[in-house]
């Protein structure tokens, strides 16, 4: 997730970030680098 | 005074032979010299519920639970208390209009609701740390966290200060704390407890079940909470499945679950067999994804902006966050909910080739609160627990393996839906070790 992306998200999170905003950023981001374990699974195998 | 089985107790109260309210009071003197535990957020009105139960009972009332005492987690509906999730966004909300679904059950039988217990706020977290009312103490090693969310639950149950409690499970929030704190979880098959009046996390996922000191009350606190009547089954000669995926995050002492589990379940002629469900390795992203979009939504109407950004704390900053970004990206949903999909049918094939499958409950003993953990061990810190979440399944935690220092890891087993019976019956197994 972009910097600019981050900014719109917590908007929409309704999360008021005051000074917080970077190290809020890079807790998600660390979080979100994992999901790309998904990509090892074909969800499309399974419906077979 | 030791704490009796629940039946044992019931008897003694219907029979004269100690009050309800007699009891009450043990428990809430215990509750008030175990403070430091910081295991209870609220307390309730008990003594004049237990009073209520006397009479009852005295006018011939037999409920199930008559006269004894529980608790509840803080995120479940009582009428007439706050309920605060743990969070300080919701401290001064106003006092509950009613009692959720699963209090109903408890004091339909008679059950007396000691008080509401301490949790991860929101449920959102697995050590009992991000409680706006401070962090649960182990009572096996006050050095270390009980586990989450249903921390306070757990603890309450393994220091006897009550005789059973309520917890919520969404990706393990009952088992991980009970095998930490040496008791007994379930997470029963989701929807077997009506969960209306629990404040919701993630609504395919969360269920409502009982810690409890030992199976027989679980089966009793199940069977009253779900309405089911479980049998008993002749455990001999059944097929134990093992996933082969889940050894990589095996160390040395939850390899001595799996050898204490396949040495108790041999003594019974059980055979033992290896399954392969790769998905499992996923999980925690279909939950990180899943979850947290479900979580984001429920949250959504909670506070302003200001309030959030000042009283949530990080952990749940953090999966609302995630939350709305995977909401915003509908092919991250999509991707999660077929790997789900494939998790589901997975684990129904490997169903299908065994009666139940057993695993550690939790990837280590309770961790200690200032512990540096590793990305890699807090990335998998649910992976036995998360899979059962996931498909729906039910999942009950044994205690099994006890350390010399006296911290606990317990054995996981998970069977069919609907197949709480066999979960008791085998879970009994480990008791008699």
């Amino acid at each position: 997730m972009t910097k600019q992306e981050f900014d719109i998200i917590i908007g929409k999170a309704k999360i008021d970030v005051g000074n917080d905003c970077d190290r809020l950023f890079n807790i998600v981001n660390a979080a979100l680098g994992s999901l790309c374990i998904l990509e090892e699974y074909d969800g499309d195998a399974y419906e077979n | 005074m030791r704490i009796d089985r629940i039946s044992d107790l019931r008897q003694k109260i219907l029979s004269g032979v100690i009050s309800s309210e007699e009891i009450t009071l043990e428990f809430l003197s215990r509750i008030e010299k175990n403070k430091k535990l910081n295991c209870f957020i609220t307390m309730l009105d008990a003594l004049e519920q237990a009073r209520a139960v006397d009479k009852k009972i005295k006018d011939g009332f037999v409920g199930r639970l008559a006269g004894i005492p529980v608790a509840i987690k803080d995120n479940m509906r009582y009428k007439g208390s706050v309920t605060t999730c743990g969070s300080a966004i919701l401290q001064d909300a106003l006092p509950d209009a009613y009692d959720c679904e699963a209090v109903k059950k408890l004091k339909a039988e008679g059950a007396v609701i000691l008080g509401k217990t301490n949790m991860d706020e929101f449920a959102m977290g697995s050590s009992n740390t991000s409680s706006v009312f401070g962090p649960v103490l182990n009572p096996l090693d006050n050095g270390r966290v009980p586990g989450g969310s249903s921390g306070g639950s757990a603890v309450a149950v393994s220091a006897e200060l009550c005789c059973a409690a309520l917890g919520s499970d969404t990706g393990g929030s009952i088992r991980q704390p009970a095998s930490y704190c040496g008791v007994v979880g379930l997470k029963p098959t989701l929807g077997s407890i009506d969960g209306n009046g629990m404040f919701a996390l993630s609504q395919d996922m969360d269920q409502i079940g009982p810690l409890t000191r030992n199976v027989d009350d679980c089966k009793l606190m199940f069977e009253v909470l779900s309405g089911r009547k479980t049998v008993d089954i002749d455990c001999r000669g059944l097929k134990i499945g093992f996933i082969k995926e889940f050894e990589s995050r095996y160390n040395d002492d939850t390899r001595k679950v799996i050898e204490k589990a396949k040495e108790l379940l041999s003594d019974f002629g059980c055979t033992f067999v290896e399954l392969s469900a790769p998905s499992v390795n996923a999980a925690f992203a279909v939950y990180l994804v899943l979850g947290n979009a479900q979580s984001a939504n429920n949250l959504r109407n909670i506070g302003t902006s200001e309030e959030r950004g000042k009283k949530l704390g990080d952990e749940v900053k953090k999966r609302v966050i995630i939350g709305e970004y995977v909401l915003s990206h509908p092919e991250i949903v999509d991707k999660a909910k077929r790997v789900k999909s494939g998790m589901i049918s997975e684990l129904d094939r490997a169903l299908n080739e065994c009666d139940a499958i057993v695993s550690p409950t939790a990837p280590s003993v309770a961790f200690t609160f200032d512990e540096n953990r590793s990305k890699d061990e807090i990335v998998y810190s649910d992976i036995f627990t998360q899979p059962a979440s996931i498909a729906g399944l039910p999942a009950l935690s044994v205690p099994c393996y006890t350390r010399n220092d006296g911290l606990t890891v317990g054995a996981q087993i998970v069977a069919r839906k609907n197949s709480e019976s066999l979960l008791f019956s085998l879970g009994r197994l480990f008791e008699n070790q």
